[in-house]
């Protein structure tokens, strides 16, 4: 199955909508298909994989964008994504496995480099590098896991939401109302201490009533975008409601 | 392209000769897709080498990301925003109707009332007198559909101005939001439509006396006679058009169409009903059925008058809403709505069968397929109505002997009960007492 539909709600009510999914085309179609798919997922995944890098792997931001992109390569190269499982892992799951493979295998290289010699590499494809991840000290490795998966989580949900806000401020500056956005933008995501709707009102030459407005229409069409965006990047429905209540705070019903 | 997963990446060989430019870049994989505009995506779009599934995805995913990667530089979100827009977002109703297109410093949008062909129907907060009001706004449409929406809606704003009568909503401004749609607010109504008011009646949840229904039915030919002597034809009434209010009251709603009688610049409506009907889809045979050559159909099924339903738009005059009034007190009397597959003449006959004659025949006249043969206007059916309500013959029936007298008798029949009473009374009491004097007789 290469589609999987659901009901997305959106500003205007409730509508069928069939969407792609980014991740279930990766082990299918012509290759220019699942070259379109891969490139998409790493636009929506690649800021998260630098962040988590440096966060959790401590690394400098030059050395993050380099194994990002090393990783990406070998992504790519060995296919290993199209051996994801829905059945077995979230893709997020499976891949935040496949980063910590990456990094671990960097570290391996540069120590060995130091002591002079080459390291055997772990191989990035889910199976064997759960496999790995299990023969750690099962102790450490499942708080290490669970700290590592929380990290990885919250960057995801971050770089969601900034091309989802990217989206929106592209699709309400198109429509002239760039109004929406900047009462958005002002109130929830970069706002300055003691904001109110009054003082919102004042500065953007607006009235109270237009600041509620345009605030309620502005989370409302950010949350819609954001539900598409997740949506592509899930393999199917119970990942994307999961996904939606871990990554965006929403409850599917 | 400018993600950074582009160049790098391997490139497995294939050739590609007759796709278009687009398309073979993508396909062979030799360079990345170019940034891409309307012209390129469009080739993409039609490009036959590639399957539907290739294109939604270049077209949905390429076209928006390669645009939209340059935006996401612009913006941080820290782990106070990230809290913050979860919140919002679990605040955020997606059941909720959507009010954030209605952009105008002195309203503020609460609910949506109801959505019609036209435009929709808000609950307002007006933030200068501090109460609720209805506002009605054209729907978002290319700008051609627009103007003309627009213009009909200045219309129908312009006629309920000019009627100011208790069965008909008051305006009250009337506007453009800020993204240049016309909007008026009305009276806020809190009610019933009378449909529910019948749907209701008919399953026993809330029944309602005949009386009653001959006073809703009063108050709403009272409103249209008003009207019709104002110079204007509703054409489009029926049980939704109708409100009850929570107190009793009664309005006629919904003027959209209305039509003002001489009118020297008319609002081009069979334009609009002939756009309505290709957007809703309708069949060619359907829309011609609704379109005549003559002029525009505009109104429901089973209220509207036959010259209505033929699209003889200059034969549309006050006759047309006493027969859209006929089928109205027919719903009203069988006490549920009509039979828009019937025509409401064909129903009298087993929808009214327990009725008094004279509001039968009353209906009947309404409903007469010859217009002349109808009441002229609603003030004539008023008065009919209010015959027939006072005990006085009306026009629509001729009385036998026997009608007549038990109408005369009516005003006086609860004396007569009692002297009938009286005299049965005395009589037993008589009777009584010739017995004892027969039982007491040697």
């Amino acid at each position: 199955m290469l589609y999987f539909a659901l009901m997305v709600t959106t500003e205007a009510g409730r509508f069928p909508a069939t969407h792609v999914s980014l991740v279930m085309r990766l082990g299918h179609g012509a290759v220019a298909e699942r070259r379109v798919a891969f490139e998409a997922l790493v636009r929506a995944y690649r800021p998260a994989i630098v962040t988590y890098l440096r966060r959790r792997w401590h690394l400098e931001h030059a050395d993050a964008e380099d194994a990002t992109q090393a990783l990406l390569l070998r992504l790519w190269e060995q296919e290993t994504l199209t051996d994801f499982d829905p059945d077995r892992a979230r893709f997020r799951t499976f891949l935040r496995t496949c980063i910590d493979r990456h990094a671990l295998n960097q570290q391996r290289d540069s120590r060995a480099l130091r002591r002079g010699g080459g390291a055997d590499h772990l191989s990035l494809h889910h199976e064997a590098a759960a496999d790995a991840l299990e023969a750690q000290s099962a102790h450490a490795a499942a708080a290490d896991a669970e700290s590592a998966e929380d990290c990885f989580r919250e960057e995801v949900a971050r770089a969601l939401l900034v091309r989802a806000i990217a989206r929106l401020r592209q699709e309400l500056e198109q429509r002239d109302r760039g109004v929406v956005f900047e009462v958005l933008r002002r109130y929830d995501i970069e706002p300055t201490p003691d904001i109110g709707y009054a003082q919102l009102a004042q500065t953007l030459n607006i009235s109270v009533t237009q600041v509620t407005n345009h605030l309620h229409s502005g989370r409302r069409r950010l949350r819609a975008i954001a539900m598409e965006e997740l949506h592509a990047l899930c393999s199917n429905d119970a990942e994307f409601r999961d996904e939606a209540r871990t990554l965006l705070g929403v409850s599917l019903a | 392209m400018n993600s950074a997963a582009g160049t790098e990446l391997p490139v497995p060989a294939q050739s590609t000769t007759t796709a278009t430019p687009i398309a073979r870049d993508v396909v062979d994989h030799d360079v990345m897709l170019p940034v891409p505009d309307n012209a390129a995506l469009d080739l993409v779009a039609r490009d036959a080498r590639l399957d539907h599934v290739a294109r939604d995805v270049l077209v949905d995913h390429v076209a928006r990301d390669v645009f939209v990667d340059d935006l996401t530089r612009d913006v941080i979100i820290d782990d106070d925003a990230l809290t913050r827009l979860r919140h919002a977002f679990a605040s955020v109703d997606p059941g909720d109707p959507f009010l954030g297109d209605v952009d105008h410093p002195r309203y503020r949008a609460l609910d949506v009332l109801g959505e019609g062909g036209m435009g929709t129907v808000y609950c307002c907060h007006d933030e200068l007198l501090g109460r609720e009001v209805a506002m009605k706004v054209v729907r978002a449409t290319p700008p051609a559909r627009q103007k003309m929406l627009a213009a009909r809606l200045q219309a129908e704003s312009r006629i309920l101005a000019r009627l100011e009568h208790t069965g008909i909503v008051p305006i009250h401004d009337v506007g453009q939001l800020a993204d240049g749609r016309v909007f008026y607010v009305m009276q806020r109504l809190r009610g019933r439509t009378l449909r529910a008011v019948l749907s209701d009646h008919e399953s026993g949840r809330a029944t309602v006396s005949l009386a009653r229904r001959l006073d809703v039915m009063e108050r709403i030919t009272e409103a249209v006679a008003y009207a019709h002597e104002q110079g204007i034809v509703h054409r489009d009434l029926k049980p939704d058009n109708v409100m009850i209010g929570d107190f009793g009251e009664v309005h006629v709603t919904d003027w959209g169409v209305a039509r003002v009688l001489n009118d020297e610049n008319p609002v081009d409506l069979k334009a609009v009903a002939d756009d309505d009907a290709v957007r809703d889809g309708l069949a060619t045979h359907e829309s011609r059925e609704r379109l005549t050559a003559d002029g525009t159909v505009i109104g429901t099924p089973g209220y509207m008058a036959p010259e209505q339903a033929a699209g003889l738009a200059r034969a549309v005059g006050p006759t047309a809403d006493v027969f859209a009034l006929g089928a109205l007190l027919l719903a009203l009397l069988a006490g549920r709505a009509v039979d828009t597959t019937l025509a409401p003449a064909e129903q009298l006959g087993f929808a009214l069968t327990t009725v008094p004659p004279p509001l039968r025949a009353i209906v009947h006249r309404c409903v007469e397929y010859d217009a002349a043969q109808r009441y002229p206007h609603a003030g004539a059916l008023l008065d009919e109505l209010r015959r027939f309500r006072g005990g006085d013959p009306v026009l629509a029936h001729r009385e036998s002997v026997v009608e007549r007298v038990m109408r005369r008798l009516r005003p006086w029949r609860t004396a007569l009960v009692l002297i009938v009473a009286y005299l049965v009374m005395r009589i037993f009491v008589a009777w009584l007492g010739d017995g004892r004097n027969f039982a007491g007789a040697p």
